[in-house]
């Protein structure tokens, strides 16, 4: 008997059509109304008409893209049993939602320079290539942790936006400035340290800009990519180790 | 090629779906499972594809743990839920479910065509999978699981919510696709259908094995089993030949109780030499009905 093999390179189209008119697409709508809302709001500045700048709306693409993008990957399939012929096919799992997360991330990477670019053009410049390797680092983290809440539930969207939240009250409350009395502060401060680095954004901000700062960004990039690696091999460990249901 | 030695499944708050359950099926061979509902067809069904692990126990095809075989090799699979993403259009669906089958374009070109035209999809490949009726969802189950022609096919009730004139046209279908290297099984609660499809049945029951019956042996069992008389001429005989002989339906139909092959013979000679004609005689239920009764009573007693 000969060995087959599925046919996973050709079926890339498939994953990133399925992306671009689900998730992806309502992605990019929303950043198209977004930036024409941008557009259209002028603000007044010294007797001249000023656009707001556009920079958040890369750090919009790169956390919620990729929460987006990553949610419901593994566990759509099985809560809506669509794991049942695509498994008994000649596949691993591991190799199908693998090629699946990084070709959604090469989208919302995409996404992310096209705002840069837009932004250069009707603003004030972004680094188009800042936007990308930032997009690319929060697409690893943030789209990991979330993949891998996907292996386990369905609702990874509101796991990883309840991280962020928490993450970011507890840098918050656990910084000295706040008064936050003990034992309370302590409480915050393990939080804050445990949680995914959501707070280390603000210390890339430079990346998007056309002089980064890569010595004051070299330890949160190594915290996000690190975090976002950690859970990616978590996924891999459960989506190879799964029991898919009856 | 399959073989399942002494397999346990026992799940989360201690539900054991499976208890020792044993069974082989060679290549070449069609293989049934039988069961009441709950019984562990699907739990069984689901580690030989390595959807599940085992608790104890041993599952292989071809020699492989189940995951290794399905990962190199192919495997046709209709499972008894056809969950297809309702979106996908009909000839879509096939297309890329020939890409996951590792079917080359050219092959795929000529499967794809082939298998809407025999299973009565053609007309339907324009439409997405959530406009199928229960019937044609099942049509298009059996579709994918064949492309690429697969050497193992596992088929769970593969004609749940056919009408009667596609069950008809499945057994025909069923028939083609018996070949010397392939090896099927087939999970069904329609025992006519496994007595005409398979080689042997498995009836399993509260997650065992409860009994083999060689479905190719067409020689009656030597115990009692209750059948339908019919005559032209001589029905005032029965009673008294056949005692617990209960008339039914038109004039002359009988429905004799549990007897043996050695009384039914006997009774029979008696009749006609009576003088009666005996228009029809069957058993009332199959032979595969019969052990499946006889299995699962035994096992519930």
């Amino acid at each position: 008997m000969a060995i087959v093999r599925a046919r996973l390179g050709r079926y890339a189209q498939w994953q990133l059509r399925d992306y671009v008119i689900g998730p992806g697409g309502i992605t990019l709508l929303f950043v198209l109304l977004l930036i024409w809302l941008t557009a259209s709001t002028r603000s007044m500045q010294g007797g001249e008409a000023h656009r707001p700048p556009l920079d958040w709306l890369v750090t919009f693409v790169a956390i919620l893209g990729s929460i987006f993008a990553t949610t419901g990957l593994v566990s759509d399939d099985r809560s809506r049993n669509y794991y049942r012929f695509l498994f008994a096919k000649p596949m691993e799992p591991l190799g199908y939602y693998g090629q699946a997360f990084v070709l959604r991330g090469i989208v919302v990477v995409v996404i992310a320079a096209f705002v840069a670019a837009v932004a250069t053009v009707i603003t004030f410049p972004i680094s188009v290539v800042g936007a990308i390797i930032y997009t690319a680092i929060f697409y690893v983290f943030v789209g990991g942790i979330t993949i891998c809440q996907s292996t386990v539930w369905r609702f990874a969207w509101a796991g990883s936006l309840g991280m962020f939240l928490v993450s970011k009250l507890a840098a918050l409350m656990a910084s000295p400035q706040t008064g936050v009395q003990q034992p309370w502060r302590t409480v915050w401060i393990v939080l804050h340290w445990v949680l995914p680095p959501f707070p280390q954004q603000d210390r890339m901000a430079s990346l998007l800009s056309s002089a980064p700062q890569w010595d004051a960004m070299a330890g949160p990039i190594a915290w996000c990519l690190g975090y976002g690696i950690l859970a990616l091999m978590a996924a891999a460990l459960v989506i190879k180790g799964l029991e898919w249901g009856r | 090629m399959i073989e399942c030695t002494a397999l346990t499944k026992v799940y989360r708050g201690s539900v054991r779906a499976l208890d020792g359950l044993s069974l082989e099926a060679g290549r070449g061979e069609v293989v049934g499972i039988a069961g009441p509902n709950g019984a562990g067809k699907s739990t069984l069904i689901a580690l030989l594809l390595g959807y599940l692990h085992p608790t104890s126990g041993r599952v292989r095809l071809g020699g492989l743990p189940p995951r290794r075989y399905v990962e190199h090799y192919r495997i046709g699979y209709v499972s008894e839920l056809i969950a297809i993403p309702p979106r996908w259009r009909v000839e879509e669906a096939l297309k890329r479910y020939a890409l996951l089958a590792g079917v080359s374009d050219a092959d795929a070109s000529a499967q794809i065509p082939k298998l809407l035209a025999q299973l009565g999809l053609e007309e339907h490949r324009a439409k997405p999978i959530k406009a199928l009726s229960k019937g044609n969802l099942q049509r298009m189950g059996l579709a994918q699981a064949l492309l690429g022609d697969p050497d193992v096919l596992i088929l769970d009730e593969p004609t749940h919510g056919l009408d009667p004139m596609w069950l008809l046209k499945f057994r025909a279908v069923m028939r083609d696709l018996r070949r010397p290297d392939r090896t099927m099984l087939i999970a069904s609660h329609d025992l006519a259908e496994l007595s005409a499809l398979t080689d042997r049945v498995y009836i399993i029951d509260h997650g065992r094995v409860v009994r083999e019956v060689d479905t190719r042996t067409v020689t009656a069992t030597a115990a009692s089993r209750a059948y339908r008389l019919i005559l032209s001429t001589g029905a005032a005989l029965v009673p008294t030949i056949f005692p617990g002989a209960r008339a039914v339906g038109a004039e002359g139909g009988f429905e004799l109780p549990a007897i043996d092959l050695a009384t039914l013979n006997a009774g029979l000679a008696e009749l006609l030499k009576g003088g009666a004609q005996v228009a029809s005689l069957a058993p009332t239920e199959s032979l595969l009905e019969y052990h499946f009764r006889d299995a699962v009573e035994k096992v519930t007693a």
